[in-house]
């Protein structure tokens, strides 16, 4: 037994990551904590939301910076498990209700076009068999080197279709979208205090993400919102707002439940932007066999997969952009074409570099 | 009388001779290790067929013999033995061969060579065919179920590696499943560490486990079927990896061999408790009280006897009205919700049909928490228990007590949980002296010390305060923070203690342990702070191996409920399957087939809700078993598979065999025959008696004069039950109904019965006849279901008109048939206006009809046995003969009588020599029957089910016995 320094206490951390999840020798803080939810959600699912936000902010505490280990941030990182396929968000029951429980995946494998792999799941308290060659690549864990079907069988991990990881919700019009949610808004009976509410705002520039959220202060209207939830976290949603003041909130998803709450929110702000003459775009940089995605507002998990299924998620975007992803040129075009029929985008060749 | 045969004899006593020799003492040699390649064991084939004819012959030849009978074992797939060993030993039937011969040449083998004697179960009722098919290693089935175990047991194989024994004892407590022959292979865990290691390592492999020519043979046919193969790869895989870290001193492995199984389980108990937790449950607005069950595996890898008492006994919680899942119990935890309030150090669990010595084991360290018990909210909705009861500033607690203190009887009770007042406590970001006194008065112990957080390695379980669980694998890691300066701070554990200095207000101290063992462990922590008075408190941490199951992956849990994996179990509805997991849908296929994981005969496919409760699983199987061709398929299956398939959620699947006891009916349809075999393996002398019960007169069995020596013809119009009877051993089966109906009426049976007197006798006999229909093995033929069902209800009906009189039995079919509360009212005023004591407890009883239906089976005798006091005074002969038999337990066993009497077709099976008694009883004080009777019609009128059977009553699913 000894008293060791918080830096050290870190490194405890790195060790038991490692054996479970990925060598993390490399790792920034919000790495560390990505893989401290994952191990979380391995060793207690089903646990809910909050749950699992309090359990990996406690283990995090005084080894990382306060601000990395807030509700919101651990609340991020396990929307993108839900992403990369590690976490599976469904009702579950538990204290006799019915509720949003996460539950940890089996242990499964995706091998992409280009050959390779990425894994996703575990077995509970088991150590990872492939800890030494695993790359995270934020999320998403990919083995480097592949290793063939059959040793990831013999490994425990099982086959998942591409083509089921990829599925996403059918095409539609933005203006039926948009009707859809306002119709089901409608018929909502009015909200109590709907506290600490952020809405998108419609009246900031659409190519600013992050400077989209505001308070609300004086809006009406229907637009896509989220509240602090009274345990940490957030709840995506859609509310109308008079004079600043919301008076009806429906909780996302209510449109598709295969896909998380703030899928079906990114997915209604390019609907919105669309309806308002101000789709989003994106523009793309051939070169040679890549072709870069550089995109302005986060992109719905069921399009991320498919970006991710024939690329990657450049590490560092663009100045200005908030995601790139490098797409083997030969599929560029198809997935292209799926961002104008999915999400109303507009494509942009940027001719400097091509 | 052949020079060929002393060739033989002499080389097969000289490998065997030389391999027992290389062998380390302890290891069996098996008469499969012959070292012979196809050629050589048909060139001993037909040698032993050629001794066939003299006994002086067999007898001198004794070994080819035995090599020869273990070759036919090891094709052996769990049916018949002797029809192949005929098969393949021309001129066997026809001599005047023993199969006797066979046993005395293992028995030789086993004496000169080391070769292994069959024990168990198995080897106790096939007193024979046990030693040629244990000298097989690892027959065609049992191939299966072993690559199955291995992989199931996953990672932690590579640590035990090194150690036959412990080797074999984890693979037997990984599988829940396997037949009764893998049950055998279990309980010689030395035998079964011994094939496992050979399998594992076969690289590593001399002729010191098995012989390598064998393995090699072995593995191979273990590859050739699909799904062994891969389990067997994957489990060498396992086997493979670098293990993590030494688990300390496992409580409960042979390193503590003087230890008796008793504290073994005592001592594995003591670390997974199950653990009472209040959680908020936002529909009803209130707090609920909640049982949380640990995963029962680490118990049941004490012994395969302790598995097997795990997974037979029936598990309750007496404080909870809902049943616990006992199936799932051994990999998985669960939570049940309590109605009461559990009483404090009183047992929170019950394992009912354990022996005492054991359950008191499992249950001496699960008791109720004392009163008052802290409970600290965190921040999902669930309140934990603080052993210590501390409470810190600015937390929120519920505090559950008994009997509250006078200060809190006027604060609100938090939850509808009975027995307990549950109270809403905040404490205050700052304490004074009078908030501290009243937190004491009220049974908390406010402290403002340092506050302690497990960092860096994610616990298993902790409470929020003073308790953490981690597992043996992590490195675990300790912060301390206060609030306050302190001049001095020292962490004390059993391994030595750090102190610290000066520590700041704020600062976070981060303790780094040392590699801690399996078990429980404490430190001491104290403080001085600088102004204020010194403090110390305690801290446990529970370390524990980590669960490698494979079948916990993914969300979906799947169970058989009550654990069986006999196909009889599943054909006839006595077992349910059962999944939890997220709401939703899967899909679940069924696939019969010959032999384990062969061909399927039928497949059937349907969509099945999630959770799927026993209930659930009824209708789901109704539906399956209307695809004619499971139903024509089932008579030929020995083993079916249920697979669940939630696409990215995993799937699961669990198998079946059909149980193959050593008297037993083989069944098969060929054409419009049916042809009914009785095949009798106690290898005695005895001729079994039959007797038959038609389906339209199901009441009454009549001897049948049979030859069974091939099998016989079952009439087209004679369905109905046939039962086989030895001294000591019994076997029922209903051959189906005729296949074609000349009109759509005809389908229908309608039973005829015979009057029945109270007659005891002639009672007790129609008992049996009801007992035989209601346990025997059903065919495939979806028409016998319905046609047994309706001969179990007509003779139970025809038996309670008998006891309960024949205006009771007018009314209970009037309920049945209208469902009223109104007519029920009509049943309830025939119970009788008797008056006394009785009289009144029956009509308490009755009253509360519905609440007693909610209650486990066994809580239901408990309520009865206040009823029963007045038996001396109504029958006072048979409850002396209760009595004298049953001594102090004879109101709770005459409580359980009448409630099976009344809704329980085995009854005869349980109750055995008392029934007599019991009838005589019944017979003359009709009280207690009425009542349980009018109970049981209560649930039916409320649920709206049931016309089939089994059960004969929902809710009423007695254990057998």
């Amino acid at each position: 037994m000894r008293h060791i320094s918080a830096l050290d206490a870190r490194q405890v951390l790195r060790s038991n990551l490692a054996v479970h999840i990925a060598d993390l020798t490399t790792a920034d803080d919000q790495g560390l904590r990505l893989a401290t939810v994952r191990l979380a959600a391995s060793r207690l699912s089903p646990i809910t939301p909050q749950g699992l936000v309090a359990a990996t902010s406690l283990i995090l505490r005084g080894l990382l910076p306060g601000g990395l280990t807030s509700a919101a941030e651990i609340d991020a990182d396990i929307d993108s498990l839900i992403l990369s396929g590690d976490i599976i968000s469904a009702k579950g029951v538990t204290g006799g209700s019915s509720q949003t429980m996460l539950f940890l995946a089996p242990p499964l494998f995706v091998r992409r076009k280009s050959g390779s792999v990425f894994v996703m799941g575990a077995v509970p308290e088991a150590a990872s068999p492939f800890a030494s060659i695993t790359r995270a690549l934020g999320a998403l864990r990919e083995l480097v080197p592949p290793p063939s079907d059959q040793d990831l069988i013999d490994a425990g991990f099982l086959p998942f279709p591409i083509g089921a990881w990829i599925e996403a919700p059918v095409a539609r019009l933005h203006g039926d979208l948009l009707k859809q949610l306002d119709d089901d808004l409608a018929r909502l009976p009015r909200a109590g205090d709907v506290e600490e509410l952020e809405i998108v705002d419609p009246n900031q520039p659409h190519t600013y993400y992050r400077g989209r959220w505001t308070t609300g202060k004086g809006a009406s209207g229907n637009f896509v919102a989220r509240r602090r939830r009274k345990w940490g976290g957030r709840a995506w949603g859609y509310a109308e707002l008079s004079g600043g003041v919301a008076v009806k909130f429906r909780t996302f998803p209510a449109i598709d439940a295969r896909f998380r709450a703030c899928d079906e929110a990114w997915w209604t702000i390019c609907a919105a932007d669309a309806a308002a003459g101000k789709a989003q775009t994106v523009v793309v940089r051939r070169s040679g066999s890549l072709a870069q995605f550089v995109v302005n507002t986060p992109l719905p998990m069921w399009i991320e997969r498919r970006l991710l299924s024939v690329g990657t998620l450049t590490e560092t975007p663009p100045r200005g952009a908030l995601l790139a992803y490098d797409v083997r040129a030969a599929d560029a075009d198809e997935e292209l074409a799926f961002l104008q029929t999915h999400l109303w985008m507009v494509v942009e060749e940027d001719a400097a570099i091509s | 009388m052949c020079d060929r045969g002393d060739v033989w004899d002499s080389r097969l006593a000289s490998h065997f001779g030389a391999l027992a020799q290389r062998r380390q003492e302890g290891r069996s040699v098996f008469a499969l290790e012959h070292g012979l390649d196809a050629r050589e064991i048909a060139d001993v084939r037909s040698l032993t067929v050629g001794t066939i004819g003299s006994r002086r012959e067999r007898e001198r030849h004794w070994l080819p013999l035995a090599v020869h009978a273990a070759e036919v074992a090891y094709q052996y797939a769990g049916d018949e033995y002797w029809p192949s060993f005929e098969e393949q030993t021309p001129g066997w039937g026809s001599s005047d061969a023993s199969r006797h011969e066979v046993r005395e040449s293992f028995i030789q083998f086993a004496r000169l060579y080391r070769g292994p004697t069959p024990r168990g179960r198995w080897a106790d009722w096939f007193t024979i065919i046990s030693w040629p098919i244990a000298n097989a290693i690892l027959p065609a089935d049992l191939q299966r179920q072993l690559a199955k175990a291995l992989y199931l047991a996953g990672v932690g194989l590579a640590s035990r590696l090194d150690d036959i024994d412990e080797l074999g004892r984890y693979v037997a407590a990984a599988s829940v499943e396997g037949s009764d022959r893998f049950q055998q292979l279990r309980e010689q865990p030395r035998l079964l560490g011994q094939i496992a290691l050979a399998l594992l390592r076969p690289q590593a492999v001399g002729d010191d486990l098995l012989l390598e020519m064998t393995l090699r043979r072995l593995a191979s046919d273990l590859e050739s079927e699909r799904s062994a193969a891969g389990w067997i790869r994957r489990a060498r895989v396992a086997a493979s990896r670098p293990v993590i870290k030494p688990a300390g001193t496992g409580i409960g492995k042979s390193s503590q061999p003087q230890q008796s199984v008793e504290q073994q389980v005592s001592d594995v108990a003591k670390l997974i408790s199950p653990e009472v937790l209040i959680r908020f449950d936002p529909a009803a607005g209130d707090w609920g009280v909640w049982l949380k069950l640990p995963n029962l595996s680490p118990i049941a890898a004490v012994s395969p006897e302790v598995r097997g008492a795990l997974l037979t006994s029936n598990c309750r919680a007496p404080a909870a009205d809902a049943p616990i899942a006992r199936g799932r119990l051994l990999f998985d935890a669960q939570e049940v919700r309590l109605s009461r309030w559990p009483e404090p150090n009183a047992p929170l669990l019950k394992f009912d049909g354990m022996a005492a010595g054991l359950e008191t084991a499992v249950l001496r360290s699960w008791r109720g928490p004392s009163t008052p018990a802290v409970f600290r909210i965190q921040g999902d909705f669930t309140a934990r228990r603080i052993a210590s009861r501390e409470v810190r500033p600015g937390h929120q607690y519920l505090v559950a007590y008994t009997d509250p203190p006078q200060a809190l009887r006027g604060a609100p009770n938090q939850t509808k949980c009975s027995g307990v007042h549950l109270v809403l406590i905040t404490v205050p970001p700052h304490l004074d002296a009078p908030t501290k006194r009243s937190l004491r008065g009220a049974g908390m112990l406010p402290i403002e010390s340092s506050v302690i957080w497990p960092v860096a390695a994610v616990p298993s379980v902790w409470d929020g305060e003073g308790r953490v669980e981690w597992l043996a694998s992590d490195t675990p890691l300790l912060a301390i923070s206060s609030d306050h300066e302190l001049g001095q701070l020292t962490v004390q554990s059993e391994q030595g203690a750090i102190q610290l200095g000066n520590t700041v207000a704020g600062e976070t101290v981060f303790v780094s342990l040392p590699a801690l063992s399996v078990g429980a462990h404490e430190l001491i922590i104290r403080e001085v702070p600088v102004e204020g008075a010194p403090t110390a408190r305690t801290f446990t941490i529970q370390i524990r191996d980590p669960r490698h199951g494979t079948e916990v992956a993914g969300p979906i849990r799947m169970w058989i409920e009550p654990y069986s994996t006999d196909l009889g179990d599943l054909w006839e509805g006595s077992v349910a399957i059962c999944l939890a997991g997220p709401r939703g849908e899967a899909d679940m296929a069924l696939a019969l087939a010959a032999r384990p994981a062969g061909d399927p005969l039928a497949n059937g496919n349907m969509r099945v809700p999630i959770p799927l409760t026993p209930l659930g699983w009824r209708a789901v199987f109704d539906e399956l078993l209307e695809e004619t061709e499971l139903a024509s398929a089932y008579d030929e299956s020995r083993w079916a598979q249920v697979a669940v398939d939630m696409g990215p959620y995993g799937w699961q699947t669990v198998e079946f065999e059909r149980s193959l006891p050593p008297l037993r009916w083989k069944y098969s349809v060929q054409g419009r025959n049916h042809f009914l075999k009785l095949q009798d393996d106690h290898e005695s002398l005895e001729r079994p008696t039959v007797r038959y019960a038609a389906f339209g007169r199901p009441d009454v069995l009549e001897v049948v004069p049979a030859d069974f020596a091939g099998g016989f013809v079952v009439p087209p119009a004679s369905g109905g039950l046939y039962v086989a009877e030895t001294a000591d051993d019994l076997a029922a089966i209903v051959a189906s109904p005729p296949d074609r109906f000349k009109a759509f009426s005809e389908m229908r049976n309608r039973p005829t019965l015979g009057l029945v007197s109270a007659d005891e006798p002639m009672m007790r006999d129609r008992f049996f006849t009801l007992e035989m229909w209601s346990r025997a093995v059903l065919p495939g033929h979806l028409l016998a279901r319905t046609w047994r069902s309706d001969a179990v209800r007509a003779i139970h009906d025809l038996l309670m008109e008998t006891l309960c009189g024949t205006r009771w039995s007018e009314v209970e079919r009037s309920v049945l048939s209208v469902r009223s509360q109104t007519s029920l009212e009509r049943l309830r005023d025939a119970i009788g206006r008797a008056d006394g004591v009785a009289g009144g407890e029956a009509r308490r009883l009755a009253g509360r009809a519905n609440e007693i239906l909610g209650l486990s089976l066994d809580t239901r005798v408990d309520q009865f046995v206040t009823l029963i006091s007045s038996a001396g005074s109504f029958a006072e002969r048979p409850w002396q003969a209760i009595t004298r038999a049953r001594g102090g337990g004879a109101r709770r066993w005459t409580a359980e009588f009448y409630l099976r009497l009344a809704t329980d077709p085995a009854i005869a099976g349980w109750a055995g020599n008392d029934m007599k008694h019991g009838l005589e009883l019944a017979g003359a004080w009709g009280l207690p029957l009425r009542v349980a009777r009018y109970i049981a019609v209560a649930g039916v009128v409320a649920t709206e089910n049931t016309s089939s059977y089994p059960p004969l009553f929902d809710q009423w699913e007695w254990e057998r016995q």
